[in-house]
């Protein structure tokens, strides 16, 4: 069991750990999309490098692996 | 819950994550690692705990192989051991995209959008019709010919008659305001050989000369003389259960450079697609050597260019599907294990993570742009490579060359 949490900032997603949720995603039935090829091709050619951290703070702090925490 | 949780008895087998815990239902007779793959769990990515009892200690516990059903436990816990959701990226659901026409489409492909505002992902299965994969191929040949070539130039292009180079064809003779294309294809590989009137047939509906190279020719790129020992018989003497490829790669380069200098110009192009790229580079990058140059790579005077390198092959194999399955069906086996090694790698990686593929291959081309691998003419081999050869492979592949004896 885990202790409560003393604040509900980050304290709290420790408790997800013990949440259900579908984390492996799974349809019987799919649903129906309209994109034209150009927007799925400017979508699989030209999306920017997605950075490590959202803010690409490793610009500044490095990548996160380094330390090998979490 | 996306699936229904077994209620027959065994353990419950969860996976426990930063976000969030899913139940897994296991089949009988399933084993664990078998479950994992069903799931899509990454095996080394999780450590096993396992409680016999339901209130139990945990006991971390090596079990992958356990057939979940035997298992003396309560329950087992996966948890994965990073605080990443590599779920995000699941192929699970889904959104159908239709193709143009009515057919239901020929091809596919996993269209991803990473969105890193949101830290999420969603995927699109887009159905695509002959004529939409050709007008993809068309604008991302257009893209790279338009980049790295000037206007009016002349490009000699290698031809195999299969699916892909029907597709680099078609999309280049759109392309007649900036290039004049000319065709090659060289013989005396029996399989390859099968693709000449193919190649025939296509380059003639393109309007594109076609310069068909005999085994004889060929044998001359190497400085061999015509009458002596065929390529394949030389190749399989000295390079027991290697694949014919590797040499064949070069013959190409050789034959394409050999006609472009004939014409007066200092472009060719192969049908080097996505999936090749990434392939050559893994094994590149893995071994200690920079990415090699795409989709423009400079040898001695000459300047390569892979049209189809942001191509993946499920597209191109939809452009022209009867072509695509022909040369399905000439292929022989790969034998060398590293070859096998990194495109099962790429594939994998593909078939998982589609969104990122394009991002390694423009990676890899900014990397190769900025540190330019070059390449030295050898005087000994005649031809330009791009490291030292060891000495005793050196002698080998001399050897092929000169020991073989006059043919009768």
């Amino acid at each position: 069991m885990l202790p409560k949490p003393s604040t509900r900032v980050q304290w709290d997603h420790f408790g997800l750990k013990n949440e259900s949720v579908d984390l492996v995603p799974f349809a019987r039935r799919f649903e129906r999309a309209f994109h034209s090829i150009a927007e799925l091709e400017t979508m699989r050619t030209q999306t920017p490098a997605v950075p490590a951290s959202k803010h690409a703070l490793e610009l500044i702090c490095g990548a996160s692996c380094e330390i090998g925490a979490h | 819950m996306a699936m229904s949780v077994s209620a027959r008895t065994g353990p419950s087998v969860s996976i426990v994550t930063s976000h969030g815990r899913q139940q897994l239902d296991w089949r009988d007779g399933e084993r664990l690692f078998e479950l994992l793959q069903r799931y899509g769990v990454p095996w080394s990515a999780v450590s096993i705990y396992v409680r016999r009892q339901a209130a139990g200690e945990a006991v971390l516990t090596a079990c992958l192989d356990a057939v979940v059903s035997e298992l003396d436990a309560a329950e087992v816990l996966l948890y994965f051991n990073r605080n990443v959701n590599p779920f995000i990226f699941s192929l699970g659901r889904f959104k159908i995209v239709d193709s143009e026409d009515a057919s239901g489409g020929a091809s596919e492909y996993f269209y991803q959008r990473l969105d890193n505002a949101a830290s999420n992902t969603e995927t699109f299965l887009k159905r695509l019709s002959p004529e939409e994969c050709r007008s993809i191929i068309s604008d991302r040949v257009a893209d790279t010919i338009r980049d790295t070539m000037p206007q009016g130039s002349r490009l000699v292009v290698g031809v195999s008659g299969g699916g892909d180079s029907n597709a680099l064809l078609q999309a280049l003779s759109r392309l007649r305001d900036h290039v004049t294309v000319d065709g090659v294809i060289i013989k005396g590989i029996p399989d390859w050989d099968k693709g000449v009137p193919r190649a025939r047939t296509l380059c003639e509906s393109y309007g594109i000369p076609l310069t068909i190279m005999e085994e004889d020719e060929v044998k001359g790129l190497l400085g061999l003389p015509p009458d002596s020992t065929g390529l394949i018989d030389r190749f399989e003497r000295e390079f027991k259960g290697d694949d014919f490829e590797f040499l064949g790669t070069l013959l190409i380069r050789l034959a394409l450079f050999h006609r472009a200098r004939a014409i007066g110009t200092t472009y060719a192009c192969t049908g080097l697609n996505l999936e090749d790229l990434l392939c050559e580079n893994l094994f590149r990058v893995s071994s200690g050597l920079a990415p090699a140059a795409v989709p423009a790579r400079a040898i001695g005077d000459m300047t390569l260019i892979f049209p189809l390198w942001l191509c993946p092959k499920r597209i191109l194999d939809g452009c022209f599907p009867k072509f695509s399955l022909e040369n399905y069906d000439a292929r022989y086996p790969c034998f060398s294990l590293g070859r096998n090694l990194y495109y099962s790698v790429v594939y994998a990686m593909q078939s998982q993570f589609p969104g990122f593929m394009e991002q390694w291959a423009r990676g890899l081309s900014t990397l190769s742009q900025q540190n330019p691998v070059t390449y030295t003419y050898d005087e000994q081999l005649g031809f330009h490579v791009e490291r030292f050869v060891p000495f005793a492979l050196r002698q080998q592949f001399l050897k092929m060359l000169a020991a073989a004896p006059a043919r009768v």
